[in-house]
């Protein structure tokens, strides 16, 4: 993908508003300048990460370091939660604990799985509350191809009512149980003649062992546990780990306010001073970005092309290299990159299923990988770059990877005679921490 | 360990176990009358009037394959392997995993289970002999140079037993490995040098973790791991020795991957696959199958024999099959124009090493190669052999991830076994 002249212009004018930080050098001053509250451009690359699965262009940090708005930060929320690409980054998280994946052990069947992520997808947008998500999940019946939230009842390992059990309570309370088999032992699938669709139905038998009471379970007795498992799950989403009591609290309340809704509890979560908190020992906790963010970051700034596959030996499914990771729906879709950098199997649909921590073989891949070396010859060698002068061209790899201008001690050591060469910059800057992980 | 199996005492082992496996895997699928099974009387439609030659050990190999004919007496071949799959996709998966497709699981390649059986984890193998723990810092599985695609060679058993695919080419001035050489010709000091940099360039504080994964991805780097990719560390006698185009002036790419599989070995690498493609000759068959059957000639000899001379030939598995074989009667008909189609019903094999005895031959074909007549051997009882060979149980349970502990044995015990395993072969 070229990278236009408009961009690198806009991203030049981003220099002289941000030039205070130029000047720079102490890492506190970069990263948290206002007594340990985190930068501005580092807020908005955070807001931009957790939302849209992205990092900003320099066009976008320069436009929120230079509004002169007391509600910017409230006003760049509003407008990702909005966005395509927040509907995108959530459904895929949804799908995650959902197991939306065609082949083994779940089993959905593709046609079953496009659909289902359309309509996970479209919840997402439309923005419905958690209880109605749950009960539609629960109430519908009918063909997997035709209404899509039967998928519900067909995504599990094992299609035992102990099994079902397990899937579902894993899904909407957070505790992988068989306790509640009884709900589920008249939920029953029967084949089409229509290649593998499946009607979910119930068998018959008494009205206390079905989906509809396990509902009334969950807005009853269970309701504390069913309110706090998407209030956990977004805790783990932005600071990688469960909520404690007291904040598990303070944000199940929010939740309760905003009528069960994910975009008021993530209002909600960004205003607070934790999220404004500076990087380091007691600030933002550090986390690498996920597999398919990060792909989507490498691909985006050096228009390199994706190569997905499906590991099933049958159908064998494949996408258009362009195709954003992040808007793969089936989890059993994926690529050496994907698998590589922990990508979950959506087998299990718990938390811990997606794996961010870094490994050997990752940095080994970053620092080697030759098809990333090409990926950095193509962004330098694109002609509006090449025309750049040196520091500028440091400039702009620095705001296109990291968000923020070079310090000076920065441009210095980047210095025209030091011979460095922009792609060796770009390297540099790919495997720093500050690119890899949300800070 | 398999519950079935508890009570049945193991067989002593009567040979050592081999420690290395290379695989030579001819993507498309070679001719079995044009390499191992050669039936020079036969109509000129199946054979196209070409000859066979006798080999050292009195059989008979085709025309194209004089070194092999020579040295013989390191490896067999099988003259009626046998399966019902002609798709590649599925002849590939079956030829690797020793599964039928299908059944919404992806079973592991013979790659991942005897490499993941050599290393500790949670995946490890129940059948581990001691003495063939791999602790090197390269994985225990390498793939030259492009992995097969289509399917994942590690099946369920995950990233972590997933092989090395080197990409690049070996026969290029520099063998860039992806990930283990860094690309762009840099020097030792110049790798050192830009690590050094790296780790003063990042802003943040240090942490441990992400140190760690950087310390040991740079001892892989900067070790005696990468050396092993390092081909101008070998004699230039003994590049050549594999093989170079008709006038000498380049090195064949195949013949250089199984240089670097040689050296593999030596590092101790359990399992190395060289997926070899081009032999999909559907047209002008004898056109386009005289150069890759002799440049494979001149590598696999040379590996045998340098394998034999360096003493590792005993240790090491070396296989060499594809998916199927050809149609026997050639197809002049256009667009064919003398093509072969695929075949899976009778075709050919080598196995050297590790056990397995040379100069011998396994089966039998009719007169041109149309049905097995003697022996059948599947690629269960193939692969089999080579898992038995390498000290990995084939009838064992598979190594257990959680969520497959009912899957097992590691063949499919839903295939029936016509004539079992490479017994009388084996050392």
């Amino acid at each position: 993908m070229a990278i236009s002249r408009r961009a690198f212009l806009a991203g030049a004018s981003a220099f002289s508003i941000m030039e205070g930080l130029a000047s720079a050098a102490s890492n506190a001053r970069i990263f948290a300048p206002n007594g340990g509250q985190a930068a501005e451009f580092l807020i908005c690359r955070r807001l931009y990460l957790d939302i849209c699965g992205r990092i900003p262009t320099p066009e976008e940090v320069n436009e929120y370091v230079a509004s002169r708005s007391t509600r910017k930060r409230e006003n760049l929320v509003d407008k990702l939660l909005e966005s395509d690409d927040f509907a995108d980054y959530y459904a895929m998280r949804y799908c995650d604990f959902l197991r939306v994946k065609s082949e083994f052990p779940i089993n959905l069947w593709p046609n079953a799985v496009y659909v289902y992520h359309h309509w996970i997808r479209d919840t997402i947008r439309r923005d419905m509350p958690w209880n109605e998500f749950a009960r539609t999940l629960l109430f519908s019946r009918g063909s997997n191809f035709r209404v899509p939230q039967v998928n519900f009842l067909r995504a599990a390992a094992s299609r035992t009512p102990e099994g079902l059990s397990k899937a579902v309570s894993t899904s909407l309370l957070l505790e992988p149980t068989e306790k509640y088999a009884k709900y589920f032992s008249r939920v029953r699938w029967k084949k089409t003649r229509e290649w593998k669709e499946e009607i979910v139905y119930l068998d018959d038998g008494p009205a206390d062992a079905s989906p509809e009471a396990f509902m009334a379970e969950l807005e009853g007795p269970l309701a504390p546990q069913f309110v706090a498992a998407p209030v956990q799950r977004v805790h783990w989403w932005i600071y990688g780990s469960l909520a404690k009591k007291y904040e598990l609290e303070r944000w199940a309340n929010a939740f309760r306010k905003g009528g069960y809704r994910l975009k008021p509890l993530l209002r909600y979560v960004f205003s607070q001073t934790d999220y404004r908190k500076g990087p380091g020992k007691g600030g933002f906790p550090a986390r690498r970005m996920d597999a398919e963010v990060l792909d989507d970051v490498l691909c985006t700034l050096t228009g390199a092309r994706r190569d997905f596959g499906s590991i099933a030996p049958e159908p064998y499914s494949f996408l258009p290299p362009t195709r954003k990771s992040v808007l793969v729906e089936d989890g059993s879709i994926t690529s050496a990159f994907l698998i590589l950098f922990g990508r979950p199997a959506r087998d299990s649909g718990l938390l811990d299923e997606r794996n961010n921590r870094i490994t050997a073989k990752q940095r080994l891949y970053l620092y080697n990988s030759s098809k990333l070396w090409r990926d950095l010859g193509r962004l330098v060698e694109c002609k509006d770059f090449a025309e750049l002068s040196h520091a500028d061209q440091i400039r702009e790899l620095y705001m296109r990877f990291l968000s923020r201008p070079p310090v000076r001690d920065e441009l210095f050591y980047f210095d025209e005679k030091n011979n460095i060469g922009a792609r060796d910059v770009a390297w540099f800057l790919l495997n720093s921490r500050e690119f890899l992980y949300r800070i | 360990m398999n519950t079935n199996k508890q009570n049945k005492a193991p067989e002593p082992a009567k040979r050592g176990f081999a420690k290395s496996v290379i695989e030579i895997w001819l993507w498309g699928g070679p001719c079995q009358l044009e390499t191992f099974d050669p039936k020079p009387d036969a109509p000129h439609d199946y054979n196209n009037g070409l000859k066979s030659i006798k080999s050292a050990s009195g059989f008979e190999l085709h025309e194209w394959l004089p070194e092999l004919a020579k040295c013989s007496n390191l490896y067999s071949i099988i003259r009626s392997m046998t399966h019902r799959y002609p798709g590649h996709e599925t002849a590939t998966y079956l030829m690797q995993t020793g599964r039928n497709p299908g059944g919404g699981v992806t079973y592991p390649a013979l790659g991942a289970l005897i490499s993941s059986s050599r290393v500790k984890g949670p995946g490890k193998g129940n059948s581990v002999q001691s003495g063939l723990l791999y602790e090197g810092d390269l994985p225990p599985f390498v793939i030259l140079t492009h992995a097969k695609g289509r399917f994942s060679e590690v099946g369920f058993l995950g990233e972590a037993y997933a092989p090395l695919v080197t990409g690049g080419r070996a026969s290029a001035k520099r063998f860039e490995v992806d990930g283990i050489v860094p690309p762009g010709g840099l020097t030792r000091e110049q790798i050192i040098d830009r690590f050094g940099r790296a780790s003063r360039i990042d802003r943040l504080p240090p942490d441990a973790e992400f140190e760690a994964a950087g310390a040991a991805a740079r001892e892989i780097i900067l070790g005696k791991a990468a050396e092993t990719f390092d081909l101008t560390r070998e004699k230039e006698q003994t590049r050549k020795r594999y093989g170079t185009n008709p006038a000498g002036t380049s090195y064949t790419e195949i013949g250089q991957q199984l240089l670097v599989a040689r050296r593999l070995v030596e590092y101790g690498v359990p399992y190395i696959s060289i997926n070899y493609s081009g032999w999909d000759s559907h047209k002008r068959h004898f056109e386009t199958m005289n150069r890759p059957t002799h440049e494979m000639d001149k590598a696999v000899s040379a590996l045998l024999q340098d394998l034999n001379e360096r003493g590792l030939l005993d240790s090491t598995i070396v296989w060499l099959s594809g998916e199927f074989g050809r149609v026997p009667k050639v197809d002049r008909q256009p667009p064919w124009n003398g093509g072969r189609n695929h075949f899976p019903r009778c075709f050919s094999a080598l196995v050297a090493g590790g056990g397995f005895k040379g100069g011998q031959v396994v089966g039998e074909s009719d007169e041109t190669t149309d049905h097995v007549k003697e022996r059948p051997v599947t690629p269960q009882d193939f692969l089999g052999s080579i898992m038995e060979l390498a000290g990995v149980d084939p009838d064992d349970r598979l190594p257990n991830p959680m969520w497959l502990k009912e899957y097992g044995p590691v063949m499919n015990p839903k295939v029936k076994s016509q004539c079992g395993r490479l017994k009388e072969i084996y050392v």
